[in-house]
């Protein structure tokens, strides 16, 4: 889960999309890796929010509509009118889980205007689909500051041609080689959330790992998260942790990560969400 | 802390614990239903931290589970974190990261331990500051955890709805805040259970019985067989004044005999 980003005082959140049968605003991804169609979240947002809360899970269990193999997961946001809509979150990654459990509850911090036009749209690897369920809660925007709050957040390693992130296979209990998720960052973030999933590898073992995440030339990599702990498990059933870290990456830096498994040879894959 | 000025730049992460082993990070170990020893995550902060980012990874047993975090010397901790609520899995290996905006002050000691229904569960986890600068960032110097069921390390058990798709009954979680709080983080769980895969809606209000005002609506949480489904977390930025009521209800689409959902809260203030 992702609580790692702030945000300024207000007195509750405000509901954007949700309502469905327990399940949220229902969502069908695209399938094959492609992407899905847009699915309007609001016609008109009742306020400027600082931020906002996603929860979502998937239909993997049948309860609502159709079943299907989701096998990665990535979604965008977007504001704007139909057919015209303009990208502000893009390449967020969320679970392989391949059955009912929860896979996201993420502090988004990209700002949402007053009366713009919110959409939502999904991907997944499998050639048939489940639904997607979900919730946004906005985080009010208030005249003493919105914290951190950001105008577009670009998940960098995310493969349209996989709904994956940048894959790296373990190297048994070794750590791996440093492994280049890009050469060059395309704007100068001003947070990062790491998303680390298991590559919708159902062979993973049932294990622990410590991921390390650096900046810098290759053969000079400098760690700025180092041993952040995560988990591998059997049958793809760990959703991608995700946490949000107040760090600055200039424009053009090459960001690369390793982990370490305590056991076997454990796939993972990255998506490194940028904010600025 | 009022956001009056928003500067640029932010003041970046360390880590915090040291020693880790091949893959993973320093294990925390359980008592049956009570909190198993300190276990020293950092000998001394090395500088002043807005917050707390704690990831973790559970042993293959848990049900449920509970975390304290404290400051000070061996035998002399002070909790900051008390009674967190993370997640189970029986079968498996299962990842959080969890983010806890408490301030930390230069040259504390921090120390962890944790609780599970069974002895000798375990949890490893690894800890990073976020530093305290003129970045403008939400911090709190203490919490109170409410909802806890320490007997069974988790949170209170919500009502289940009688019928699908609606909303059940109000459950308190909180009778009366003892102090003013100015974030709420809302835990909600799967009971500890083997539950049915499910899909749930829930609601958090504050006010007296009969009188609920919802302050987040239709957060979505998944069951799941195996108690598979970590915890839902929402961090919700408030100003509840000492007395304050909370309650929490939800939304289930298949009402089973099993499936039920807990919640747990932790105000900082």
């Amino acid at each position: 889960m992702n609580t790692g980003f702030h945000f300024a005082p207000a007195n509750f959140l405000e509901q954007i999309a949700g309502v469905g049968a327990s399940f949220g605003a229902s969502i069908t991804p695209g399938t094959s890796n492609a992407t899905g169609a847009w699915t309007e979240m609001s016609a008109s947002l009742p306020r400027n929010f600082a931020g906002f809360w996603l929860t979502a899970k998937i239909n993997q269990d049948g309860t609502v509509g159709t079943t299907g193999g989701n096998s990665g997961l990535l979604i965008d946001f977007a504001l704007g009118a139909a057919s015209s809509e303009q990208l502000i979150v893009e390449g967020y990654r969320i679970g392989t889980y391949n059955r009912g459990s929860q896979i996201v509850d993420a502090y988004v911090p990209v700002a949402l205007p007053k009366g713009q036009r919110l959409a939502c749209r999904a991907q997944t690897a499998g050639a048939s689909s489940a639904l997607l369920g979900v919730s946004l809660l906005g985080v009010p925007s208030k005249m003493d500051g919105n914290g951190m709050s950001f105008s577009h957040g670009k998940g960098i390693g995310a493969s349209t041609s996989t709904s994956l992130g940048s894959p790296l296979t373990g190297s048994g209990t070794s750590e791996t080689a440093w492994t280049e998720i890009t050469s060059s960052t395309p704007f100068h973030a001003k947070a990062l959330d790491m998303l680390v999933g298991d590559n919708n590898d159902a062979t993973n073992f049932n294990a622990h790992q410590l991921i390390d995440l650096a900046i810098g030339a290759a053969g000079s990599e400098v760690p700025i998260i180092e041993d952040w702990q995560q988990s591998s498990s059997g049958g793809e059933s760990v959703p991608p942790a995700n946490t949000g870290f107040p760090i600055d990456i200039p424009k053009g830096t090459r960001l690369s990560w390793r982990h370490q498994s305590t056991a076997a040879t454990i796939d993972h894959d990255i998506v490194v969400m940028l904010y600025r | 802390m009022l956001n009056s000025w928003i500067f640029s730049g932010c003041a970046g992460v360390d880590e915090l614990t040291t020693g880790s082993a091949v893959g993973a990070g320093i294990t925390l170990t359980s008592a049956a239903a009570a909190m198993g020893s300190w276990v020293e995550l950092s000998s001394a902060a090395p500088r002043d931290y807005a917050g707390l980012i704690l990831p973790l990874s559970t042993g293959g047993n848990l049900s449920a589970g509970l975390i304290d975090i404290g400051l000070g010397a061996g035998g002399s901790e002070q909790v900051i974190i008390n009674n967190f609520r993370f997640s189970g899995f029986t079968a498996n290996r299962i990842a959080e990261s969890v983010y806890f905006p408490i301030y930390v002050p230069k040259g504390q000691r921090i120390a962890a331990r944790m609780q599970a229904p069974l002895a000798s569960e375990t949890v490893l986890v690894t800890l990073f500051g976020v530093r305290a600068g003129l970045t403008a960032i939400e911090s709190f110097g203490a919490s109170e955890d409410y909802g806890v069921d320490t007997a069974n390390s988790k949170g209170t058990q919500v009502s289940k709805p009688a019928s699908a798709n609606t909303k059940g009954s109000w459950t308190e979680v909180c009778a009366s805040l003892t102090n003013p709080c100015k974030e709420l983080m809302v835990i909600i769980g799967d009971d500890g259970q083997a539950s049915h895969n499910n899909n749930v809606l829930f609601d958090v209000a504050i006010g007296a019985a009969s009188s609920e005002q919802i302050i987040a609506a239709d957060i979505v949480v998944a069951t799941d067989v195996g108690e598979k489904s970590t915890p839902t977390r929402v961090r919700i930025p408030v100003s509840l004044p000492a007395g304050t009521r909370i309650s929490g209800r939800y939304s289930i689409h298949t009402v089973a005999s099993t499936g039920e959902v807990d919640c747990s809260l932790q105000a900082f203030r």
